[in-house]
């Protein structure tokens, strides 16, 4: 069962594509880490995923099959923009009453306690509350929704690192209670590892790389040896980077480091390094399933 | 067990409400300010108007008891006229400050209300929420056009009661440009009208300040163009646009005496309770009299007018409410134009 589903998608601003023919499906009961460079297409996914835009092309389905944006999905699905943009002008305690008012199920008592633990006054107006409340208060009242898939654009960006840990925490503790699917944009590639278990890599506006972080992981390593055989090497696995340093050099390789040819060192990659390598291979080939990540064949090496 | 841990223990979905009755609350909450702003303006002008047409009727009813319609210089009978009529230009200021209530509705409410989301990106936030960006929108607009039309009616209902006395004395008439806007079915079809055309601009727009004015302008000059200039008995823009084929009528072979004057039919209204459209005079031998000649018969020379014709041209009294009517379903028409825009602007938004 997925939690949502992109088929053909495309989108068009002007004349410019933030999203094309980008094609992935991520299954449920996952925290989806949604990286690429600014431009890359992340904030028009996600806002695909809710309904706030139409695609010119292809189609989003959530949580099984849904049409995103349908009143079905709406019930289903929350999403805390970038920059957390409530209505200013109303209280903590408005804005928890127009949400009960704009959803039905609404946990209101949910979302009062988890405010309250974090100590942010009912009566204060949303503008008046420092960045990392506003992103609190924003989450709690997502979360209040009881959502089957909660989307975060972007959630840590205007936090301070104490902030930034304590909302991951929030969201982790959900995860645990209540196994919901998640799906969040981020530039902060180093903390993905410890809330993310699956990955999507976009780059202009393509999907580059998707799979659970654990396989892509397994899947990939850095391997260093002689550059003479660079050329050979590249001829039997898929290499994603290349560094050359005069008669060494180190790849990136979708292969297990156990596959790496004789003489040659093999490390295992961080996710840091495996979305970096990525991101400055725009042209790498799309890998939308773990499936497609085939490992070397040794019997090819170079002798 | 953690705070959190139990902040997390579900308390039961609440009971569900109706969808409307949803709408309404969360309304409430994003524009409680304007609804008691909405209300306060609501009763001061309510108040405005009772509280002197309370005095306008008492005088009227006793100008009635004595018996004065036809008898004006009774003893008392010319205070009462006076008084009836004093208010005459109270009235016509009302009837401009009415003039507002559209275009307040539509700047004010309409202009801002989807605009100043987009601005502020909140409704990232309000369409995204389980009610949906279409049924939360129409919704909504719904309602607070709802709210300011059925404020348009009563407005409307008062100031025609207001009107009716000084009305039947022959001071002024329906049909006058400024009181023609503001019956209970045209003032509430403007309110409509320019709600929708507000909406409509600041979706489109997404700028809130920039909205505001982009109605005013088209808005305002449209109720200004149809009610500032008083040119003698005449119904607004709309009206005269939707102009029916008038009927023409001649008085007796003579041109009565003072005819503008008479006050039985009201200063230039023609026959009583119409719209005089267009008169002229013609000699006895058919001859179309110039304006200035025309004018000059009316001077003490009239006794020798015998046989000269007075014509005029009218929309007759039984025709006001068909005009009435005609006027509003044009800017309902329009209006509803505009909200069939809004809705295919927001199902396209994004």
């Amino acid at each position: 069962m997925n939690a949502f589903e992109a088929s053909g998608l495309g989108k068009r601003y002007g004349s410019t594509w933030a999203l094309r023919e980008c094609t992935l499906a991520v299954p449920r009961d996952h925290v989806v880490a949604l990286v690429g460079p600014n431009g890359a297409g992340k904030t028009t996914l996600l806002h695909s995923i809710v309904g706030l835009c139409q695609p010119a092309t292809g189609q989003v389905t959530v949580l099984h099959g849904i049409p995103a944006g349908s009143p079905e999905a709406l019930e289903r699905v929350a999403f805390v923009a970038q920059n957390a943009p409530l209505h200013q002008h109303l209280t903590v305690a408005a804005m928890i009453e127009l949400s009960c008012a704009l959803n039905e199920g609404f946990d209101r008592s949910m979302a009062e306690r988890r405010l309250r633990s974090l100590k942010i006054p009912f009566r204060r107006r949303v503008g008046r509350l420092s960045g990392g409340q506003q992103a609190q208060l924003a989450l709690s009242l997502a979360l209040g929704r009881r959502p089957d898939l909660l989307v975060l654009d972007e959630p840590l960006a205007p936090l301070d690192p104490l902030a930034r840990h304590e909302f991951m925490s929030q969201v982790m503790e959900e995860v645990a209670e209540r196994g919901l699917s998640i799906v969040f944009s981020s530039h902060v590639v180093s903390e993905l590892k410890e809330v993310a278990d699956y990955l999507v890599v976009l780059s202009e506006g393509r999907v580059q790389l998707s799979g659970e972080i654990d396989r892509l992981l397994a899947a990939h390593s850095s391997w260093s040896g002689s550059a003479a055989k660079v050329e050979a090497i590249q001829a039997v696995v898929p290499v994603v980077q290349v560094e050359r340093a005069d008669r060494y050099a180190r790849l990136l390789v979708r292969a297990p480091a156990g596959e790496a040819p004789p003489g040659w060192d093999a490390n295992p990659v961080t996710i840091e390094d495996l979305v970096l390598a990525y991101l400055r291979s725009p042209d790498i080939q799309v890998v939308t399933s773990p499936l497609a990540l085939a490992g070397a064949d040794p019997t090819k090496w170079p002798s | 067990m953690s705070s959190l841990a139990l902040a997390a223990v579900p308390s039961g979905p609440a009971r569900p409400h109706h969808p409307w009755r949803r709408a309404a609350r969360a309304s409430w909450v994003v524009h409680r300010t304007t609804f008691l702003v909405l209300g306060a303006l609501f009763v001061a002008l309510a108040a405005g108007i009772v509280v002197p047409g309370l005095s306008v009727h008492r005088d009227y009813a006793q100008f009635m008891a004595k018996g004065c319609p036809g008898h004006t210089t009774m003893k008392g009978c010319p205070q009462l006229l006076a008084a009836v009529g004093g208010e005459e230009s109270f009235l016509s200021n009302l009837a401009v400050l009415l003039h507002l209530v559209p275009l307040v509705a539509g700047v004010f409410i309409g202009a801002p209300l989807i605009s100043r989301e987009l601005e502020s990106s909140s409704f990232r936030f309000t369409w995204t929420q389980g009610m949906g960006k279409l049924r939360f929108e129409l919704r909504r607009y719904v309602l607070l056009a709802g709210s300011t039309v059925v404020i348009a009616v009563v407005l409307g209902l008062l100031i025609g009661w207001f009107a009716h006395p000084i009305e039947r004395v022959g001071l002024t008439s329906h049909w006058d440009a400024t009181l023609f806007d503001t019956t209970p079915l045209v003032l509430p079809a403007w309110t409509f009208f320019s709600m929708a055309a507000g909406t409509l601009i600041g979706l489109a727009m997404g700028r809130t300040v920039s909205a505001m004015a982009v109605t005013a302008v088209p808005v305002g000059g449209l109720l200004a163009f149809g009610a500032i200039p008083r040119l003698g008995a005449s119904p607004g823009l709309i009206g005269r646009v939707l102009q029916l084929g008038p009927a023409v009528a001649r008085s007796k072979h003579y041109l009565p005496a003072q005819p503008w004057n008479e006050p039985s039919h009201g200063v230039g209204f023609g026959p009583k309770g119409s719209w005089l459209v267009r008169s002229w005079v013609t000699t006895p031998h058919g001859r179309v009299l110039g304006s200035t000649q025309a004018f000059d018969l009316l001077s003490p020379r009239r006794a020798e007018l015998q046989h000269y014709s007075f014509w005029y041209s009218y929309q007759p009294a039984g025709r006001f409410w068909t005009f009435e009517a005609l006027v509003a379903l044009a800017l309902v028409i329009v209006g509803a134009l505009f909200v069939v825009a809004l809705v295919r602007l927001l199902r396209c938004n994004g």
